[in-house]
């Protein structure tokens, strides 16, 4: 597959690179640069060791790049297929012979066509301050290498954003990742360390060896530089550009799955695609999980709680709506309407997360196993979990199911009001101390996520309750999804007209 | 060439009004050559009917197949035989009129070397010649709809899905477009449109459908639908008029005599409480063939009646489709 050969990418680019817009560009920047070089140049004549306004010159032409790749790029990604849709050119590409890979590559590559123009024309400006700043080009070079990988990630997530948007909620879409890269971009890495995941990092790389390259040690960065891998050691960049790359493999995997598919049957990854990607993840958090830093009920509750988190998130990926499940029931007949069709994804979302979960229990077991660790504990705090994961899903594909607007969003505000309210009333009658949080975890499950050994085995028998007490409470929400699927069993009556044949 | 079985579309209204079927249980066959012409009022089910065709939406039940293609599960395969023109005006404004065609000639993996040559051709057949180097931006909807055109026939697929191709544009831009799907229909290609003037589906259709709540009320030639010919009962009566020079011949008589004549209406026709006036025409039916109607008619001259004229007296489609949309038939 010849990507510069990709029809869609070429459109792109023709569209977008007219040459007089091309020149009126790179003349701006041009100007721009020669202005900022010859100012950064006079101020720094004579007062700062000799060279340093290059580095100078290098630092600002290159977060121009990352701000111009990042934002503006992620911004031209956002409205690639949301914009084509409101068009109504969008279902032209679809019925194209371009793969859905194809289309999903010209789409990641091409949209953001003069965002890579413009990080082409300040090319030279920064070489220019590079060489005057006598940095280490080895590490430049590495800078870039992150900096459009992890760009083509962001690049690759802002495009599934704009293929699952609803037309209306494209804004929305785009506000969630204009926030998420905004939060990345901000000093210190931003909140949850989230710039130390994006291309701003490629700016703090080059940022740690300016600092150090007075000292001669320019490859030498803080603690906060390395990662460790299963006690491999490496750099954060390195790490970086490699989960970066399988992370875009992740999106693209998804973007070919739907982009040529019916909106009403999008489905991010199979039942199985979506396992894998959850024993991914896992692999990525336990390998560079710093242990030393957590005790093993710690580490467990963290880990329980991140794989709630992502087998959440692979439950909405793999929930029906009524369109594919008129569709399963057109082909199975009552096999997709009984039973064990009505805990769909409960049964998937739980079976994953407990095996998983298990798993992880193991590794902590074997790690910590002769410390304060309490595996009674550690099983029913993970039992529980997963009867809540199910129970939420369950009921959020019951509202999918539904012909509410936006059934996805009300079920999530439904969860938020209620957790919210139970949280409120169950803080003021007390039902957070030790001896009554088994019974206020019969409505808020997410109190066995923190259960404490020594809350474990003081009231043993009331947290066992608390886990079977979520059964029945399973069963209600499957039967509320049965009488949904009975309700899309039902067919109309037969066509009466009697056609004749056309020939 | 397209085979439509069972084909099924249940959509939720949106809120809480319910279910609607856009399709249901739709089965025929449009044979290699045909223009066939769907109707149906809005919300019929037309559009949707033909995204499914074109794999861009997918059925709750029912398959179809293009040239023996499943679109379901071949999708790509399939669109490599379906040339397809949406019922809006959507295309790339900033792009030149040659270059959208060019995109669409890779899109469509043409043989790349072979691509300038077919743009400039259909360029040129649907008289875009001074248009080539425009931005679409610029372009009138009547020019915009003829790129569209181009665009569904650049790969010369051999089957062509036009989604009300008339609408919007101005009587002389309609005639024109007419002439060019008779010429594209000369050079063997199967049609497949939909369009709301009637008129003109009748003039270039060889076949049509007429479909009302997504189902389909009339299936056949245009001859056999406006006759009502039905699966079921098989070719229905003629209805036909006969005219005679002058009075004087018993002609009612003389036809409620005939095999297969019924409903005879005498014309003109005796006023209210009126003294009879003498016949010199009637209408009735006939089941019977063409060589039927000959044999009555020559019956009836023999018999010495001065036939002066026969014809046959057939509805045209607007009015049996407003019949059928309003519930007067089914």
């Amino acid at each position: 597959m010849n990507l510069l050969a990709n029809p869609e990418l070429r459109r792109n680019y023709r569209s977008q690179m007219r040459p007089g817009r091309t020149i009126a560009t790179a003349a701006i920047i041009a100007a721009l640069s020669l202005s900022y070089g010859y100012a950064v140049y006079k101020e720094g004549e004579g007062t700062t060791p000799e060279g340093e306004w290059g580095q100078q010159l290098f630092a600002t032409a290159f977060w121009i790049q990352v701000v111009a790749l990042a934002i503006g790029g992620g911004f031209a990604c956002l409205v690639a297929i949301s914009r084509e849709k409101e068009q109504n050119t969008f279902d032209f590409q679809r019925v194209t012979r371009l793969t859905p890979l194809e289309l999903a590559l010209g789409k990641l590559f091409g949209a953001p066509a003069l965002s890579y123009f413009v990080t082409l024309c300040l090319i030279p400006v920064a070489l220019i301050g590079a060489v005057v700043g006598r940095m280490n080009f080895g590490l430049i070079l590495a800078a870039y290498a992150v900096l459009f990988i992890t760009v083509a990630a962001w690049h690759g997530l802002a495009l599934l954003v704009s293929l699952l948007m609803e037309r209306n909620a494209a804004s929305a879409g785009g506000l969630f990742y204009l926030v998420l890269i905004g939060m990345a971009s901000l000093p210190d890495n931003g909140p949850l360390g989230l710039g130390m995941m994006s291309p701003f990092y490629a700016g703090s790389m080059l940022s740690a060896q300016a600092a150090e390259a007075t000292a001669a040690n320019p490859i030498i960065y803080g603690s906060r530089h390395w990662d460790s891998f299963f006690g491999l050691s490496m750099p954060h960049g390195v790490a970086l550009a490699v989960l970066s790359a399988i992370f875009l493999a992740w999106i693209l995997l998804a973007l070919s799955r739907n982009i040529k598919r019916d909106p009403a049957v999008y489905e991010l990854y199979s039942p199985e695609q979506s396992l894998g990607l959850a024993l991914y993840m896992n692999l990525v958090m336990v390998g560079f999980f710093e242990w030393k830093d957590f005790t093993g009920h710690d580490a467990h509750h963290l880990m329980t709680f991140v794989n709630l988190s992502l087998f959440f998130a692979l439950g909405l990926t793999v929930m029906r709506n009524r369109d594919r499940l008129r569709r399963r029931i057109n082909e199975l007949g009552d096999r997709a309407s009984g039973w064990l069709a009505s805990f769909w994804p409960a049964t998937y979302v739980l079976g994953g997360f407990l095996a998983v979960g298990l798993g992880i229990l193991v590794v902590i077991g074997i790690r910590y196993g002769d410390g304060n660790w309490n595996t009674g504990a550690a099983v029913v705090s993970l039992v529980l979990s997963g009867f809540w994961l199910a129970r939420d899903i369950l009921f959020v594909q019951f509202m999918n199911l539904t012909r509410v607007r936006r059934p996805l969003t009300m079920a999530i505000l439904y969860l938020v009001i209620y957790y919210t309210c139970a949280g409120i009333v169950f803080g003021t009658l007390a039902m957070f101390n030790p001896s009554r949080a088994p019974f206020a975890a019969i409505f808020l499950p997410s109190l066995g996520l923190t259960l404490e050994p020594r809350n474990w085995e003081a009231h043993s028998v009331a947290w066992i309750l608390a886990v079977a007490a979520q059964i029945p409470l399973l069963f209600v929400l499957a039967m509320m999804q049965k009488q949904k699927l009975a309700e899309l069993s039902e067919r109309p009556e037969p066509t009466v007209a009697a056609p004749v044949s056309a020939d | 060439m397209i085979h439509i079985e069972n084909l099924t579309k249940e959509y939720d209204l949106s809120g809480k009004r319910g279910q609607v079927l856009a399709a249901d249980r739709l089965t025929f066959d449009i044979p290699a050559g045909e223009i066939f012409g769907l109707v149906g009022p809005n919300g019929a089910g037309k559009t949707t009917t033909l995204k499914m065709l074109c794999g861009l939406l997918m059925p709750t039940g029912g398959r179809v197949t293009v040239n023996g293609i499943d679109v379901e599960r071949q999708p790509e395969a399939a669109q490599k035989h379906i040339g397809y023109l949406a019922d809006f005006f959507s295309v790339y404004d900033d792009l030149k009129a040659w270059e959208y065609l060019d995109y669409f000639g890779h899109a469509y993996k043409m043989d790349s070397a072979a691509i300038p040559a077919r743009v400039t051709e259909v360029i040129g057949l649907m008289g875009l010649e001074s248009k080539r180097d425009a931005f679409i931006g610029g372009l009138s909807r009547g020019m915009k709809q003829r790129l569209g055109i181009a665009r569904a026939i650049l790969h010369d697929p051999p089957v062509l899905v036009l989604d009300e191709p008339a609408s919007g544009l101005d009587p002389k831009a309609r005639h024109e477009l007419k002439l060019l799907i008779k010429n594209l229909h000369r050079t063997g290609k199967t049609i497949f449109i939909t369009s709301h003037v009637l008129s003109d589906l009748e003039e270039i259709c060889t076949s049509i459908g007429i479909l009302e709540k997504g189902r389909l009320m009339r299936l056949g030639s245009l001859d056999q639908i406006l006759r009502g010919d039905s699966a079921a009962t098989g070719p229905a009566p003629r209805r036909l008029r006969i005219k005679l020079a002058a009075a004087g011949f018993a002609l009612g008589d003389w036809l409620a005599a005939q095999p297969g004549v019924t409903g005879v209406t005498l014309e003109p026709a005796t006023p209210a409480g009126g003294a009879p006036v003498p016949a010199t025409g009637a209408i009735f039916h006939l089941a019977g063939s063409e060589s039927q109607i000959a044999d009555l008619v020559r019956a009836l001259v023999t018999a010495g009646a001065p036939v002066c004229g026969v014809e046959e007296i057939t509805e045209s489609l607007e009015q049996l489709f407003f019949r059928i949309s309003s519930g007067e038939v089914m």
